[in-house]
């Protein structure tokens, strides 16, 4: 049954509560529950951006698979040409599930262990989650 | 006084070496080397105080000619993340255990240093293990890139004189390779090509774990059971530097010139050698130990350059280097640009003048002295000796202990001295740095 074998593409990744249930509702959330499948978008690609967390997960998967950001902004540009223009993509060129792979979530787990890690120690924020004034300049 | 320092040796496996009874602790050093490649060696002061330090063969010397800079590059990245833990974990477990962690490079070896009280000692290893094997993310090497535009501004003059007299003496050679990289690759280094360097060099036959006041069964449990350090030989043997001679020199603003003069020296697969160097480097001399000082320092070359100065101001160092083959010797000068050319002339007097008729007497009496306390002192300090014995052990596979090296020097003959004299005079290298306009070139030498 499709929705208990986790899509090819994200056999690598981790997920805190990963037992039948979840991964049930997992699936369901996917297809019916978000509009992202008919712009051809994948789960990871509709996260907030300007959140800090997002952000630093972004700018770490340039760094370190430069090819998954430049095909999730090929992947965003195409959704919002189709959005502005009232169209969506024919049933067959819709996201698969087997296609989905959580890119973001390795990155966004070591985020979380980052802050939970300073929390603990030396309580000092790290500069992503500083909030930026005006003339920063970074 | 030498005598109630005792030293018990003894190899891997054999364990009840005779010691005789002193109301001083005894000293005991051992070595082993592992299956695996790694050396292992420890001294028992019964110090309260431990240092580790793991060393690998991976100084700017392994560095290949698109790789200028990797090494220290490298060095900033110890303290980051490793495979398993976070970064910022492992450095507020070491302060937890109130330790310090070093890192530091030279042209043969990378190191990593941590201490920590004796009863932590199990944390403060498996902690060393992490720091010594970065993970290089991307995101780590970049956060790093002011700390190493921070060093490069805080960078000694000595430091860039004596790369200079590297390039030197060595011309293109890999031991010309310098430890401190150039401005122009901050932000510029890839993550893929540091984290290749570390998969090459960072292995298990090229490692050395050393520990001082630590139970050598310990080290040898850590080095058996660790699993951060991958199995495995470098990816090629060392590249061999023959010495050349030559000049290199690089202008700076200050109005002072640091030039270091030096000759081909040895290395320390050569312990007899390394000895010889010692008494021949106390024989060059140094510059009074205390300010404002009425003694103006032992040593014929500092002897013929005070002369010359004539009550100026000049800073006198002799230069002793011995990397794991080869060595430099020679003097170290500081003092106004306008007024360094007779200083040298006189230094390079001097040196001819011992080539020519070396130490005997009381001259010799006092050299070897001078080298014998600096070897103690700096068998002193746990940090250095810890390092001193993973570089030996990294470059000859045994390793003397200060007090052993201190006999070897007693045994040194002015004709010894004379001999390793005259190879330094044979060829010399000038490295200059600051207001190199007076300088004069080696050939005019």
């Amino acid at each position: 049954m499709s929705w208990s074998v986790l899509p090819a593409g994200a056999k690598n990744v981790k997920f805190a509560y990963n037992n039948s249930a979840f991964k049930y509702l997992r699936y369901v959330s996917w297809n019916y529950f978000w509009g992202g499948r008919e712009y051809g978008l994948l789960w990871h690609d509709q996260y907030f951006e300007p959140a800090p967390e997002v952000t630093e997960a972004l700018r770490r998967l340039n760094l370190k698979e430069p090819w998954l950001f430049d095909q999730r902004k090929i992947r965003l540009s195409r959704a919002h040409t189709l959005a502005m223009h009232n169209e969506t993509l024919p049933k067959q060129e819709w996201t698969k599930w087997e296609d989905e792979t959580f890119y973001l979530k390795p990155y966004l787990d070591e985020i979380e262990a980052e802050k939970t890690e300073r929390v603990k120690s030396s309580g000092l924020i790290p500069g992503f989650l500083l909030k930026k004034s005006a003339g920063d300049g970074h | 006084m030498l005598s109630r320092l005792v030293s018990s040796r003894s190899y891997s496996a054999a364990a009840g070496a005779a010691r005789s009874s002193s109301f001083v602790a005894p000293t005991e050093e051992k070595v082993s080397r592992l299956p695996s490649g790694i050396s292992v060696g420890s001294i028992d002061n019964a110090g309260p105080v431990s240092q580790f330090v793991i060393a690998y063969r991976a100084g700017s010397r392994f560095e290949g000619a698109d790789e200028a800079g990797l090494v220290h590059h490298l060095r900033h990245a110890i303290g980051t993340d490793s495979r398993n833990y976070l970064g910022v974990k492992l450095l507020w477990q070491t302060g937890s255990i109130g330790g310090t962690l070093n890192s530091s490079a030279t042209k043969d070896l990378l190191l990593v240093q941590i201490n920590a009280l004796r009863n932590h000692a199990p944390i403060a290893l498996s902690l060393l293990g992490e720091f010594a094997q970065p993970a290089l993310k991307p995101w780590d090497v970049i956060d790093n890139v002011t700390s190493f535009k921070n060093s490069l501004a805080a960078t000694d003059p000595f430091d860039a004189t004596v790369e200079l007299l590297h390039r030197a003496a060595y011309r293109n050679g890999s031991l010309a390779n310098s430890t401190i990289a150039p401005l122009y690759t901050a932000g510029k280094v890839s993550p893929k090509k540091l984290a290749k360097f570390a998969a090459n060099r960072l292995v298990a036959s090229e490692t050395a774990i050393v520990g001082v006041n630590v139970d050598h069964s310990l080290l040898l449990q850590f080095a058996n059971e660790q699993n951060v350090i991958p199995a495995g030989a470098g990816s090629s043997s060392i590249p061999a530097s023959p010495y050349i001679g030559g000049d290199s020199r690089e202008a700076s603003g200050t109005p002072l010139a640091h030039v270091a003069i030096a000759g081909a020296g040895v290395g320390l697969n050569d312990a007899r050698g390394v000895a010889v160097q010692a008494v021949l480097s106390a024989a060059i001399g140094a510059g009074p130990a205390t300010k404002y000082s009425p003694h103006t320092g032992n040593g014929i070359v500092t002897g013929s350059v005070l002369k010359a100065a004539n009550n100026n101001p000049v800073g006198i160092a002799p230069i002793n280097i011995s990397h794991s083959d080869a060595g430099l010797a020679g003097v170290y000068l500081v003092a106004e640009g306008s007024k360094i050319e007779s200083y040298i002339r006189a230094a390079v007097e001097g040196l001819k003048q011992l080539a020519s008729s070396g130490v005997s007497g009381d001259a010799l009496e006092i050299a070897k002295k001078t080298a014998e306390l600096n070897v103690l002192i700096r068998g002193e300090n746990p940090t250095t000796l810890a390092s001193d014995r993973a570089a030996q052990l990294l470059a000859s596979g045994s390793a003397q202990t200060p007090v052993e090296i201190a006999q070897a020097i007693a045994q040194v003959s002015g004709d010894d001295v004379k001999k390793a004299a005259s190879k330094l005079v044979s060829k010399l290298s000038v490295g200059a740095y600051g207001f190199t306009a007076h300088v004069p070139y080696a050939d005019q030498l």
